[in-house]
This record gives C-alpha cells, structure tokens and sequence, in this order.
C-alpha cells in the first residue's frame, strides 16, 4: 500500500534544507558572521524616524545600520549605537585600537560628526557620517571598544531653528504701529489724489498722453509712408556732402603752415597788446579831457542861462562881485 | 423569525462543538507525538517517507507554478502602481516581504489542504467506512498515533520546504517582472530584496508554515475519523477537510500576523 520513493523524498529534503540554510545566510547571518566596528554618538535633538536597522551612510554610501537607541543617563541625550562594515570603510586590522581611536580623533578634529537626515517623504530618519567644518566638536565618551563620533544639527534641525528664530523677529515687529502709519499714509494719499491740483495734473496727463497718441500715430504714418527712403536718401547725401566738406578741411588744415601761422600770430597778438595798452592811455587822456571840456561846457551852458546876455556884453557877475 | 433563529442557533452549536472536538483532537495528537517522539522506533516511518514524497515532491511543480505566477502578478500590479511615482525598485522590498512573510506560507498551505487534507480525509473516511478504524481500536491500536502521527511529521518536516520552495519561486516572479519589465538590474534587484527581508521575516513565514502542516492534518484527519459510514460521507468530509482547512489557515494567518506585529 505504502510505497515511499526515498531518492524522491531525500533529494526534495536536501533540496529544501539548502534553500533554508541559503535563506538564512542570505538575509541576515551572512552580515551577522562578520566582524563589526561599534560607533556610537549622543543626539541633542529628537530622533524621531529613526529605528534599530536604519542605515548609517557616509557620504550616501551605507556602511552600516543602527543597533540600538537609548535615552543616556547624563543629560537625557539620545544615545544612538552603530555598527559598521569594516569591508565598507577600508579597515586596517593591523592597527591597533588605540591607532583607530587616534585616526578617529584625528577625523573629528577635521569635523566628521554624526547628522539625522530624511530618508525620503515617509519621515524615516538615517544617520549620515560627513565632514562639516562648521561644527566642531570637543566633547569625547570613546571607550576601548566602542568609538564616538560627535553629533552635528540636522538639516531639519537648523531649518526649524533658523524658522523658530525668524517666528521670533517677527513677532517683535510692532504690527499696530505699521498699520497706524499706514493708516495715515493713505489718509494723507487720500488727501492728496482728492486735490485740485492733482485732479488737474491727471487732467494734463490725459492730454499729454492724447499728445503723444497723436505724434505717435503720425510718426507711424511717416514710417509707413514712401517719403520715409526720400528723406534717407537726402540725409545720406547730406551726411555725404558734410564728410567731403571734413575731407577738405582736413587737406587744407593739412597742408596749411599752422606753426609758421601761429608764430605769426602770437607776435601780432602782442603788437596789439603793447598798441592796446598805448591806445588805452591816450583813451583815457583824451576822455579826461573830454570831461574836462564837457564840464566847461556844463557851466558855460548854466552861466548863459542865468545871464543870456552877457555872450554880448560880457559877465556882469564879475563887476557886481566888484562892485 | 423563529425558523432563522433555530437556524443560527444550530449552526452555532455545531461550529462551537466543531472547534471544541478539534481542540481535543488537538491534544491527543499533541500526546501522540510526544509519545512517538519519546519512542521514535514506534513512529511508522516508512508511512511517514510515504506522506513526504506524496505531500512534498509531487507537490512541488504546482506549488513552484502558483507561487512563481503569485509573484509575477504581484510584480506587474506592483511596477503599475509604482512607475507613476517613479519608485520601481521598491518592488523588490515589496515582493520579497509580502511572498516571504505572507503569500509563499499561504499559498504553499492552501495548496497543501486542497492536495494532501483532502486526501488525509478520503483515507481516514475510508478506511472507517470498512471499519479498518474499529478493527485498529480493537486491536488495541491508538488509531491517532497510527494513522495521524506519520501524516504530521510528514507535513511538519515538508511545510517549511515547500514553503522555502514557494518563497523562492514568488521571488523570482517578482525578480522576472522588474528585471524584464522594468529594466531593474539583476544585482540592484538581490540587493534590496537582501536589504529588505531579514531573517526574523523568513522565521516568520517559517513557523506559520509549521502552524500551518499542523492545521491542515488535524482538520483532514479529523474530517476523516467524523465521516459517515458511507460512500457519500467520505465525498462530505473530503470537502469539509478543504473548506475548514482553508478557512481555518486564513484565520490562523490573521492570528499570527497580528501577533508577529505586536512582537
């Protein structure tokens, strides 16, 4: 009745068993097999979205994965522990621990620090190892077994923070007195439109603007008329005319004795000075002169007029003062 | 009213019998097989390599077939979903956690009940309709330790395999839609899967699929023994052993998933 095929049987158990133990090498005893470094760090900040097995990345590439998460006993920060792939960070196992800590040391000084930062839209956290120069560190809880890394602000952190600081500023600024101010501007802008004079320098502006719809119209008529290649044509045997005009000057200019010519001149110049200075003084002479003459003139003029007879029979004045 | 009321209450009475027997069934295969584990020259094994080649290797090509297409499905509603957002390599993740977890256990079980609770039930029914049942009792055999212990072992040694099987096949499924379709590469594809299934996911699959051999020979082996004494009894328990079997695997699913969530 019973009729067992034990190759059937064997083969399909050796066959199972190897994919078992093939499935459990693969999907976790494989990494748990191999050696591991431990680094841990101290976050200030929330490390929500972070969870045991989530990546631990330098520079985006995984080296590692979270292995646990604790609340430390000193200042209540989040203690975050990793594990890394040594395969992952090109190890050297024949330093000692002391040559790591001092390497690692050596690596925060430049500032490599720890910094949680989305892994995507889900709000899942991972912490990236990075060097950020900004964020100097002096504080050092390594142990011989377990290396710490310092902790730097996350990129979520800082925008929260820069956020919360400008919620700050903003809520300093006096709103009230804004809109009091502004208030008063438009009262005053009111004020301002509703004038005469404003009514009728919007009035003006209409015209103007009707103005320059009309010009405009009319430049575009002169454009599109014929008259337009005429006009450019003159204008180009003007601009001609004018060149061979500079051509001439130009040549005459040229051959002209400039330097003889304004030798010539310059002596010239000063006759006329030295005759303008002589011409002057005799000028002034011959104007004090003048006035001399003139004031003679004046009081001749004034004795006829108080003795109109005396230009026949003399000044009578002489003889009364005589008398 | 009155009618429909008898109706439920009959009903009722009967499920809460059914799983009351079962749980008592439950408890004498459990002493059973502690007894044939403590005597393990008193386990009938050649019966036992028997139910193995018929429960594990010939099952194999069907469960292999389903379990890869169960993939291949998953994949392609996957890759349709996901190609809108760009985010195709996720199908890895997906399908490799969903067949390891859920779907290879499941299906690998619910192949197992329609082939071998059946035939647990049509073999128990059977032999009780010629009294072979009685004739055992009378001889002063435990007919559970004869007839159910070797079916059990069987199961509890072949479920997991199949299961690793059907894990495996589900997975390529996947891996021929994204590698084919969606021009994922082979290693990327390994990759994530190795990323995203651990081996508390693959344990997981593990021991629904012991809960599940244990579900399937008890529910068709006690079909069996509760056959009527007629050709047409053995045809019903037969077909109760794959409806309760079925039934039962999904609720004891539900169950395990709900716990491994809380864990």
């Amino acid at each position: 009745m019973y009729e067992e095929n034990r190759f059937k049987v064997g083969l399909f158990v050796i066959l199972g068993v190897t994919l078992i133990i093939g499935f459990v090498f693969f999907l976790g005893l494989k990494t748990a097999l191999e050696p591991k470094l431990y680094f841990h760090t101290k976050f200030n900040e929330s490390v929500q979205g972070l969870e045991v097995g989530s990546p631990v990345k330098f520079k985006g590439v995984t080296i590692g994965n979270v292995s646990k998460i604790m609340i430390g006993k000193e200042n209540k920060r989040i203690r975050v522990d990793m594990e890394i792939n040594p395969k992952t960070i090109d190890y050297d196992p024949s330093l000692s621990k002391e040559d790591h800590k001092n390497m690692i040391t050596e690596e925060i000084s430049k500032g490599l620090c720890c910094q949680l930062q989305m892994s995507g839209i889900t709000g899942m956290k991972y912490v990236e190892i990075d060097y950020f120069p900004d964020q100097l560190h002096t504080d050092q809880f390594s142990t011989y077994d377990d290396y710490y890394i310092p902790p730097g602000t996350s990129v979520f952190q800082s925008t929260v923070d820069s956020i919360s600081v400008a919620l700050d500023k903003i809520s300093k600024i006096d709103f009230d007195g804004i809109g009091k101010d502004l208030q008063e501007t438009v009262k005053s802008v009111n004020k301002i439109t509703s004038s005469e004079q404003i009514k009728e320098i919007l009035k003006s502006l209409a015209e103007t603007a009707e103005e320059i719809k009309f010009i405009t119209k009319k430049v575009r008529k002169f454009t599109d008329s014929d008259q337009l290649p005429n006009a450019f044509e003159q204008v180009d045997k003007t601009l001609e005319a004018i060149s061979e005009l500079s051509n001439e000057i130009k040549t005459q200019v040229k051959s002209a004795d400039i330097k003889g010519v304004s030798t010539e001149i310059k002596a010239t110049l000063k006759e006329v000075k030295t005759a303008g200075k002589d011409t002057t003084a005799s000028i002034d002479k011959s104007l004090k002169e003048l006035d001399k003459a003139l004031y003679e003139v004046r009081e001749l003029a004034k004795s006829l007029e108080n003795d109109p007879s005396s230009i026949i029979q003399g000044s009578q004045q002489k003889d009364r003062f005589a008398n | 009213m009155r009618k429909i009321a008898i109706k439920v209450g009959s009903n009722t009475f009967y499920a809460i019998n059914k799983a009351k027997s079962m749980i008592v069934f439950i408890g004498e295969t459990y002493v059973a097989l502690c007894k044939a584990l403590m005597n393990p020259q008193k386990i009938r094994w050649r019966e036992t390599l028997f139910y193995m080649n018929m429960c594990g290797f010939e099952a194999l090509p069907i469960i292999l077939l389903i379990c890869f297409l169960m993939g291949l499905i998953l994949g392609i509603q996957a890759a349709f979903i996901l190609s809108q957002w760009g985010t195709e390599v996720f199908m890895a993740d997906m399908i490799g956690l969903v067949i390891i977890k859920e779907l290879g256990p499941l299906m690998v079980a619910i192949i197992a009940t329609g082939r071998c609770g059946s035939a647990f039930a049509a073999e128990i029914g059977t032999m009780k309709v010629n009294e072979e049942v009685n004739a055992l009792t009378t001889m002063g055999l435990e007919p559970s330790r004869f007839l159910v212990i070797p079916k059990l072992i069987a199961m509890l040694i072949t479920m997991p395999l199949l299961s690793a099987f059907g894990n495996l096949a589900g997975i390529v499924g996947g891996f021929s839609v994204g590698f084919f379709q969606l021009d994922i590469p082979a290693v990327t594809y390994y990759q994530r899967t190795v990323n995203a299934v651990t081996v508390m996911d693959f344990s997981e699959g593990m021991i629904k699929a012991l809960c599940f051999a244990l579900l399937i020979t008890v529910i068709g082996c006690m079909s069996g023994f509760d056959a009527k004494d007629d050709a047409q009894g053995v045809g019903s328990s037969t077909t109760s052993a794959v409806v309760n079997g079925i039934f039962v695997i999904i609720v004891c699913d539900t169950i395990l998933a709900l716990l491994f969530n809380l864990l």
